[in-house]
């Protein structure tokens, strides 16, 4: 009988020569190899990639073409305040046109809107969704009181009417917010809008990860870790988030075109962003009034926003289908 | 050829795990006790295999995992290479759990569906810091050969294996850290009897040529008749009866072995038609509320009044045949 230390640690024989063939891949490396093979996730991520590198660099672009978000080109509209012009007033100094009534050129408009309403979409359905996560992860496997206390949290916050709550307070929150100098005047309402949509955006995401990881905690693989002398720590990392994270991209790509909508509600309610800066919500409300004169106005941006929508949601499947192990083979 | 030493490589002395049941709701409040496994004491020697049998709910999973310390016992200790491990709190454990590891009865549940083979088998490495000289990679590979599956197979998911080839899987995970003593709990029941006899036999083997120690839960008695050098038997929580494999099968003491061994059926339809079976009358008592005296007194043909009142203690009927009944059989 030998020993078990010589069994494992003898020199391989004869198998040795084919075990180099096969790399050992994490299943992080797998899930982005098939995730290259995903044309249309591909293409759909390029195009998110776009707008979002479109927003970044909007400085860049208005630079180059000569044109600001703020300046007003009296001399592109008619005596009605109409866009002189084809479809919108398009023309080479105006890619997309100019905004009816007031003059403004509408690519900068939406070029700047789209980084308010990018940010603001952004930031909240990460922060949300995080702190979804580490709550619905922390009360659903450790359970007990922590469980009962933050669910029954979640409940109120549930039960509270957000929509009023934002509308009534985002006036004396937002002077709080200028008081403290934190931001100034969009920039502070900019903060007051996420911090709301935040607080009561989480609820839903924690309790469905909840209920996923207290069906999860039970699983014998979870206790096979722990037999294995894993910390919760690890057993969370390793054991239960890697099960999550398809949720949490699916959850992720529903509520991203959900906040951007939504900030443009509270624009449009005056609640959020005003003007003179522009958001891709402000510049849609503007553009209901005159869509029977220019529906270029309400299409380009409504265009925009939908094909920005599609395709982070076709990205999002894509990463969980990527994630997925019985995706394909 | 295997060699079974009188060295003591675990021993379970007065362990006892009850659970609280609980109403539920925001107050919590306390219905009852489960008392999952009441006062077993019973030994696991190096290089042996021993059974742990009963029918469902009767403690015997229970056991297996308070014995990795999955859960804590409620009272009684657990020796485990010369130390009391009961009171041992994660921490302390962790350099334990190398030498005293467990596989499970469902290799469907116990496999994480978003790990690769490579990642399951590698975790133990990655829990406890350690790389073997070979390398973890060369390591995984030679513990999938070790247990018959193709080291190749390293990237693949769970899901593209059969149930067997799972088990095996679980198998080498369990051997990474070299362990000395394996807990397999129920390792065959959820498999077909064909991919059984190949788990077993594996499980044999390894034994054979890793030196390893079993404790080897099962309700299968046929599974446990091959593999067992000892059988301890349990009826809701307690121990009934416990003697070398061989003597139990062939002169069990206690009528609740001898009830079991009865319902094995024989593969001959001669002997099958005009055998005699113990049929038991009624149901598992509940744990929550076990009867008094004999706990297996509500069902066995032999009771007596002094087995409703009096709890009969574990004692040896002939040497190293223990059993825990007022009216052995003969």
């Amino acid at each position: 009988m030998s020993k078990p230390s010589e069994v494992l640690e003898k020199e391989p024989t004869s198998a040795s020569n084919f075990k180099d063939q096969v790399e050992l891949r994490s299943p992080k490396q797998i899930a982005w190899a098939r995730f290259k093979r995903n044309k249309v996730a591909i293409a759909s991520g390029l195009v998110a990639l776009f707008f979002v590198a479109c927003a970044f660099l909007a400085p860049v672009i208005c630079g180059i073409l000569n044109l600001s978000p703020t300046k007003t080109y009296p001399e592109t509209l008619d005596e009605f305040g109409m866009p002189i012009g084809a479809i919108g007033g398009i023309s080479a100094a105006h890619p997309l046109g100019v905004e009816p009534g007031v003059g403004r050129d509408l690519l900068a408009m939406l070029l700047y809107g789209s980084r308010i309403s990018f940010t603001v979409a952004l930031v909240t359905s990460v922060t949300s969704i995080g702190m979804g996560m580490l709550i619905g992860i922390a009360s659903g496997y450790f359970k007990g009181k922590f469980d009962a206390t933050v669910g029954r949290f979640s409940d109120f916050l549930l039960a509270f009417p957000a929509t009023f709550m934002i509308v009534a307070l985002s006036l004396p929150l937002t002077q709080r917010v200028e008081a403290l100098n934190i931001a100034k005047d969009n920039g502070a309402r900019i903060v007051v809008l996420i911090t709301f949509f935040v607080f009561f955006g989480w609820m839903g995401f924690a309790r469905l990860i909840r209920s996923q990881a207290l069906s999860m905690r039970e699983r014998d693989f979870v206790m096979a870790a722990q037999a294995l002398g894993a910390s919760n720590w690890r057993i969370i990392s390793k054991e239960l988030l890697p099960n999550l994270w398809p949720t949490a991209i699916v959850f992720l790509s529903l509520s991203l075109p959900g906040f951007l909508s939504a900030e443009s509600v509270f624009s449009f309610l005056g609640v959020g962003v005003q003007a003179p800066a522009s958001t891709w919500g402000l510049v849609l409300a503007d553009a209901i009034t005159y869509w029977k004169e220019v529906p270029s106005y309400l299409l380009i941006p409504s265009g925009m926003l939908i094909v920005v929508v599609l395709s982070l949601n076709l990205l999002g499947d894509g990463v969980r289908d990527a994630l997925d192990p019985k995706g394909d083979r | 050829m295997r060699s079974i030493s009188s060295e003591v490589i675990l021993e379970a002395r007065n362990l006892t795990k009850y659970f609280k049941s609980t109403a539920g709701g925001a107050f919590n409040r306390q219905k009852g006790v489960v008392k999952a496994v009441d006062d077993v004491t019973f030994e696991v020697h190096k290089g042996e295999t021993v059974g742990l049998v009963g029918e469902s709910g009767c403690g015997k999973t229970t056991v297996g995992r308070t014995l990795v310390k999955l859960y804590d016992p409620t009272s009684g200790d657990i020796i485990f290479q010369g130390e009391n491990i009961s009171k041992f709190n994660r921490k302390k454990m962790k350099p334990l759990r190398s030498k005293l590891q467990m596989i499970f009865q469902d290799p469907y549940s116990s496999l994480n569906p978003r790990h690769t083979v490579g990642t399951i088998v590698e975790s133990g490495f990655d829990i406890h810091g350690v790389t073997p000289a070979q390398g973890r990679k060369q390591a995984v590979q030679e513990l999938l050969e070790l247990v018959g599956l193709n080291p190749e197979h390293i990237n693949r998911f769970p899901h593209e294996f059969s149930g067997g080839q799972r088990q095996r899987i679980g198998i080498a995970r369990a051997l990474a850290l070299k362990p000395s003593l394996i807990i397999a709990d129920e390792p065959v029941s959820a498999l077909d009897v064909s991919i059984q006899a190949q788990v077993v036999n594996l499980l044999d083997d390894l034994q054979r040529e890793l030196g390893l120690s079993y404790l080897f839960v099962a309700h299968d008695l046929s599974v446990v008749q091959h593999i067992s050098d000892r059988v301890v038997v349990m009826y809701l929580g307690k121990i009934m009866e416990q003697a070398a494999t061989e003597e139990l099968f062939t002169k069990p003491r206690h009528p609740y072995t001898k009830a079991l061994l009865s319902a094995v059926p024989v593969p001959d339809p001669k002997v099958e038609r005009t055998r005699e079976r113990i049929i038991l009358k009624g149901d598992l008592p509940s744990p929550m509320n076990p009867p008094s005296g004999c706990v297996f007194n509500t069902r066995c043909w032999k009771a007596q009044e002094k087995c409703r009142v009096e709890v009969p203690a574990l004692y040896e009927i002939s040497p190293k045949h223990q059993i825990a009944c007022h009216f052995p059989e003969n």
